[in-house]
């Protein structure tokens, strides 16, 4: 069977059956209704963990409720070791001294460092590209052509991991694509290796190669994918955990021309991976 | 409804179909296509607002389709289910359907389901190799040799079985 005959067979087998009645819409969003608000409640519920660890000599048990304190640690203490899961870990406490509502910071020291990161991605736009200023918000369906986030990703024995994203808008005066940089904080799961790490980014694969940069390997997917969410995109990570990722697209959205060329070469995308404004802690 | 909601319902309304065909080639039963999807749909909910592109989504979604599919044969959940050791049959089918078309799904049921996954993705979604490796995790040599092993399987499989349904 060949590769046409297969993809015919699917066709026609599809064609022939006859599907049962479409889903219902109304069940599927108060299932996930459901499930958000069960979330919602395990992140409540978190407030008071007990936890069992197992200490020098011996098990303790500690009851450890989430205090709102600004100004104190996180409780990192109260997350199990080791790669956490959405529901059974507390979000980290806010600069208003509660938990968080979400894996979003909306203020505070991590908020700060993810705005730090768009300015530092605006300022490493090459010569003759610019950025406009954001339009539209997530909300409206728009793509703001400016956009920065801070969350957080998990507790790895005991330390928060976060990640920043500053996403932009890049215009060459006539067309318009875009340029993202993501940063995972030290202790992050991702792969060591930079080709695996490539891999890693927002599920893409893509072919990979490997640029020297200065003493540094980056890894860099220089083959697009048929998604269209970007073109190239670049991987480093450095000698204690933080990862960078760098990517670039020819479009931006429908409503604009795409750039007839990225903004960056292979060798430029690989360097700015490692630019030292883009490592955070 | 809030913006949020309607969002969310106006995008199952609009790819649920597709998402439930490409379970439905997956798993090969309507009812755990539609379980595939709603969980699927249910996990996308849970995310919605930090992916808002449209091709962002349908990739989301696809991808956790997948992996939810993979998961449930990995937990045994289909040792559980059927009894016999024929590939499972859509029950919904009725009874003058085409021997053809009973025969296509018995054999696509009958391939390994990575070997599944990878003809439905290249051959119904068609998905490129380097995109069928991404969602499987998996590289692109794999995908490719998946792919010629399944379409091995259901060449013999259908050559095995076509004096039977006709």
């Amino acid at each position: 069977m060949t590769e046409d005959e297969m993809r015919e067979t699917l066709r026609s087998t599809m064609t022939a059956t006859v599907p049962p009645p479409p889903m219902s819409p109304a069940k599927v969003l108060t299932s996930a209704r459901r499930a958000r608000l069960r979330r919602r409640i395990a992140w409540t519920c978190a407030g008071t963990v007990t936890v069992i660890g197992t200490m020098l000599g011996g098990a303790a048990i500690i009851h450890a409720p989430i205090l709102p304190s600004i100004g104190t640690p996180p409780p990192a203490q109260l997350a199990a070791p080791g790669r956490g899961t959405d529901t059974s870990e507390a979000w980290p406490t806010g600069p208003d001294g509660n938990p968080q509502q979400d894996r979003t910071a909306h203020a505070g020291a991590r908020y700060d460092q993810g705005v730090q990161l768009l300015g530092a991605v605006l300022a490493a736009l090459p010569s003759g590209y610019d950025s406009p200023e954001t339009t539209g918000d997530n909300g409206g369906g728009m793509q703001p052509t400016r956009y920065q986030q801070a969350q957080f990703e998990e507790r790895v024995n005991g330390t928060e991991v976060w990640s920043y994203q500053a996403s932009i808008a890049v215009t060459d005066g006539v067309g318009t694509g875009h340029l993202t940089v993501e940063v995972h904080t030290a202790n992050n799961q991702l792969p060591t290796e930079s080709c695996a790490l490539v891999g890693q980014f927002w599920g893409m694969g893509g072919v990979c190669q490997v640029v020297t940069v200065g003493t540094v390997q980056v890894g860099v997917a220089v083959q697009p994918t048929r998604d269209g969410r970007f073109d190239q995109w670049a991987a480093y990570r450095y000698s204690d955990g933080v990862v960078v990722f760098v990517a670039q697209g020819r479009t931006f959205d429908a409503s604009r021309p795409s750039l007839t060329s990225l903004p960056y070469t292979v060798e430029q995308l690989a360097s700015l991976a490692t630019n030292a404004a883009f490592h955070l802690e | 409804m809030n913006d949020r909601d309607t969002g969310f319902v106006e995008y199952f309304t609009a790819r649920s179909e597709a998402m439930r065909g490409t379970a439905y080639l997956l798993c090969g039963d309507w009812h755990r296509a539609e379980d595939l999807v709603q969980n699927a749909f249910t996990k996308l909910y849970l995310v919605w607002g930090r992916v808002s592109r449209h091709e962002v989504l349908d990739a989301y979604v696809r991808q956790v389709l997948v992996r939810l599919y993979l998961d449930e044969r990995r937990r045994g959940w289909w040792r559980r289910e059927r009894v016999t050791s024929r590939p499972l049959v859509d029950r919904s089918t009725p009874p003058d359907a085409p021997a053809n078309r009973l025969m296509v799904l018995q054999a696509l049921a009958a391939v390994p389901p990575r070997q599944r996954a990878v003809l439905v993705l290249r051959y119904w979604e068609d998905l490129s190799i380097e995109e069928t490796a991404a969602l499987l995790h998996c590289s692109a040599g794999t995908v490719k040799s998946q792919a010629a092993r399944g379409l091995d399987s259901m060449r013999t499989l259908l050559m095995a079985s076509a004096p039977l349904g006709e």
